[in-house]
């Protein structure tokens, strides 16, 4: 009788680890930004020049982290079916890419160039421009 | 240090005295790869790649982040990132090389070979790939697709998860260059 009821355990307990195990395989690959606590708030200005002065400091620093990047419009894109907002630097040719997080559709965005955005998103460092990836409006005062 | 390196690689590492209305950026490239087996299909993308190219001499200049791939499983990204290409030890992954007989003033579109050095993981191979150009106004795009041998660039697959992980690794790309003038 004991050992019935050991087997039973055990193949239960092999049943949930299993099932535990496929749902670990199969978890989508998401971030949740909206409810993800930033690291730091930083200006696209300041975080293009920590880059550019010293990549590997930078690079360490953001690297994989949620930051909250403030800063002025460049220009919106729509390529390869990802909007993107740029956000303009002190360096005429470096700039902040932050790839938005949204369906893969040409989002009618009421953002202008010119316009003053926060933007939240994982930092996954330095090409040419700053790469953000799974990034979201922020709604603050620098919006406006 | 690595100011000097961006530098160098915008100026395209970039090639002694062209100026830059020669040359054309890609900010925003595409690069996929698939991996096709019985057991399962992977699949990963990343659009934030950078590429340069310069018409006045056909040279190209490609890098991109290793950790910006997107993957449709979290566990796949972190493998990939983790355990198969250690992007903390090797961020990137970059390409340079020449167009071939790429004529940049045509305006039908052209089926070229690129040949040049990809390096993955501090791994260096010499390659050739196919792409087709066509030229829209002043910008230009490049497309077309090639074969990784994973064992080339010294990536360890776990015997266990061997099946699931194509030997071949089928890559596709897509850069829309304009141009890149201050």
């Amino acid at each position: 009788m004991k050992l019935k009821k050991t087997s039973y355990f055990l193949v239960t307990l092999v049943l949930i680890l299993s099932l535990y195990i496929v749902y670990l395989y199969n978890d989508p690959y998401k971030v949740n930004i909206r409810d993800a606590t930033e690291k730091t708030t930083i200006s696209a200005e300041e975080i293009t020049a920590s880059f550019i002065k010293n990549e590997k400091k930078a690079t360490a620093i953001y690297k994989g982290k949620v930051v909250k990047v403030y800063g002025i419009i460049k220009e919106i894109t729509f390529i390869n079916n990802t909007n993107t907002i740029i956000l303009q630097s002190n360096y005429t040719n470096f700039n902040v890419l932050c790839n938005l997080q949204l369906p893969t559709s040409k989002q009618p965005m009421s953002l202008k160039v010119g316009q003053k955005v926060t933007i939240k998103g994982v930092c996954k460092g330095f090409l040419h421009d700053v790469i953000f990836l799974n990034c979201m409006l922020v709604n603050t005062p620098n919006n406006e | 240090m690595n100011r000097i390196l961006i530098l160098l690689f915008v100026s395209f590492s970039l090639l002694g005295s062209n100026t830059k209305s020669n040359q054309f950026i890609a900010r925003q490239g595409q690069v996929s790869f698939f991996s096709y087996t019985t057991a399962e299909n992977i699949e990963a993308k990343n659009n934030q790649v950078l590429s340069i190219i310069d018409v006045s001499n056909n040279e190209i200049a490609i890098s991109m982040l290793m950790n910006a791939f997107i993957f449709k499983k979290s566990l796949m990204y972190e493998h990939f990132n983790e355990s198969y290409i250690e992007s903390d030890l090797y961020p990137k992954a970059t390409f340079k090389g020449q167009i071939l007989d790429f004529d940049s003033s045509q305006v039908e579109s052209q089926t070229r070979i690129v040949k040049g050095t990809l390096t993955i993981r501090n791994i260096s191979k010499e390659i050739e790939i196919k792409t087709i150009i066509t030229k829209d106004n002043n910008t230009y795009i490049l497309e077309g697709d090639f074969e990784i041998v994973v064992k080339d660039f010294d990536i360890k697959i776990p015997p266990i998860v061997a099946s699931n992980i194509a030997k071949i690794i089928t890559t596709k790309f897509r850069f829309e260059y304009e141009s890149y003038e201050e």
